[in-house]
């Protein structure tokens, strides 16, 4: 019954070419994944022309969501996060670097925050909790605003190999207590 | 690259590179590297796929917003050709997820009459020959399917049920009319590939088999490990 599907029948559908399916999948998920290219990108235009490559690739690749056991939405955003941050990358060659080492403020830490609320959630909040702020606020800075390594030095105003040690440090630190 | 920096200050660790690509600060070089990695090693693919999962629960800090409506016509003509009922890229249903699932789920004695019912032949010239086998073994929990279509000699191999084995690869092997086994590759990928060179065309009856291998496959040209499931193949 249409409407009624979860995003795991719709994707299954949609693996088999069936194309009523793959629309109504656009539909329920549309918004969300928008939402994600658009504050990646920070550019309408560009975020319409990453949406349609999306879903496109969503087309062609509904055939692997089986594999990955990972939720439907999470595996569709993961897929919009990894096109629009390639858009990005491609934009800005890394040379260019930032105007200058300005502080710039991250944004408030709060939508994601308040979202965070149980289980999964939980588990990163607290374990991102126990990074220093500073270093905290770049993995939730680079996730939710698409960072490069490049712009995440500039803000903190540390040498690029600086922000590359530290941050990898920190990622080992994080799993370490995810795995806890 | 030695003089990369960045293999100086720290060991290499593939889930700090994994964490890093699916954070997204690694520049399009970098990235670029891990993609074509991630397509090649599915340890590495899982951990992608491990941190993407920890990740996901910052997902809910990205506000939806409604595109406009002529994003969706332009997806449309993208994918579609005038004709709505035919979807532009052949859905390919031995490579599908989907299909599987249906195989997996429907008791394994049904598996042929499904994907009879299933497959649908190409609209032009003759539907092309389509085999498939249903491995198993009555001493393990190991079920895998195989599916071979004549018309583009492409193969694809599935797990469908029992586990895999830390360190160690399932591989599937090919037997002709009672001859030696020949090897048709490490069982991993979702791809259907292509028949490697020096592999006949199966036919109706052919064997598959799959035993476990060390990683990356057996070392020597036969297999070195037991048979932990097999079948034979029916044209469909």
């Amino acid at each position: 019954m249409p409407g009624d599907e979860s995003l795991e029948e719709l994707l299954a559908q949609t693996a088999l070419g069936r194309r009523a399916a793959f629309d109504r999948l656009y539909e329920r998920t549309c918004a969300k994944l928008f939402g994600v290219a658009l504050r990646l990108l920070k550019d309408r235009a560009e975020a319409e022309d990453a949406l349609q490559e999306i879903y496109v690739r969503i087309w062609n690749r509904a055939d692997s969501y089986a594999v990955t056991g990972a939720s439907p939405m999470s595996w569709l955003i993961a897929i919009a996060r990894n096109h629009a941050i390639d858009r990005l990358r491609a934009r800005k060659p890394a040379h260019e670097g930032p105007e200058a080492a300005d502080h710039l403020p991250d944004p408030a830490p709060s939508p994601e925050q308040r979202a965070i609320a149980s289980g999964e959630s939980q588990r990163l909040a607290r374990c991102l909790g126990r990074l220093e702020a500073d270093r905290a606020q770049a993995v939730r800075g680079a996730y939710l605003e698409g960072y490069s390594y490049s712009e995440l030095a500039a803000r903190h105003a540390v040498p690029l190999n600086t922000m590359r040690t530290w941050l990898r440090r920190s990622l080992i630190k994080l799993r370490e207590c995810l795995e806890e | 690259m030695s003089d990369d920096p960045r293999r100086t200050d720290l060991p290499e660790d593939d889930s700090a590179l994994a964490a890093e690509y699916v954070l997204g600060v690694l520049d399009a070089a970098e990235r670029a590297t891990v993609q074509q990695r991630i397509a090649r090693d599915k340890d590495f693919a899982r951990l992608v796929a491990e941190w993407e999962q920890h990740f996901a629960a910052l997902n809910d800090g990205f506000a939806e917003e409604a595109p406009p409506p002529q994003v969706a016509s332009r997806i449309g003509r993208q994918l579609f050709t005038d004709d709505d009922s035919q979807p532009a890229r052949s859905p390919g249903l031995w490579a599908s997820a989907a299909f599987w699932r249906v195989m997996t789920a429907a008791a394994l004695a049904c598996v042929v009459f499904i994907a009879a019912v299933l497959w649908q032949p190409t609209p032009t010239g003759e539907p092309p020959g389509t085999l498939v086998a249903n491995l198993s073994s009555e001493e393990t929990a190991e079920r895998f399917v195989v599916v071979y279509e004549g018309a583009t000699m492409r193969l694809r191999a599935l797990h469908v049920a029992g586990k895999p084995v830390e360190n160690m690869d399932f591989e599937l092997w090919l037997i002709a009319d009672k001859a030696d086994p020949v090897s048709v590759g490490v069982i991993g990928g979702e791809a259907a590939t292509p028949l490697p060179e020096g592999v006949g065309e199966p036919v109706d009856g052919t064997v598959f088999a799959v035993t476990l291998e060390p990683l990356g496959g057996s070392p020597i040209e036969g297999p070195t490990g037991p048979v932990v499931a097999e079948g034979t193949a029916k044209k469909i």
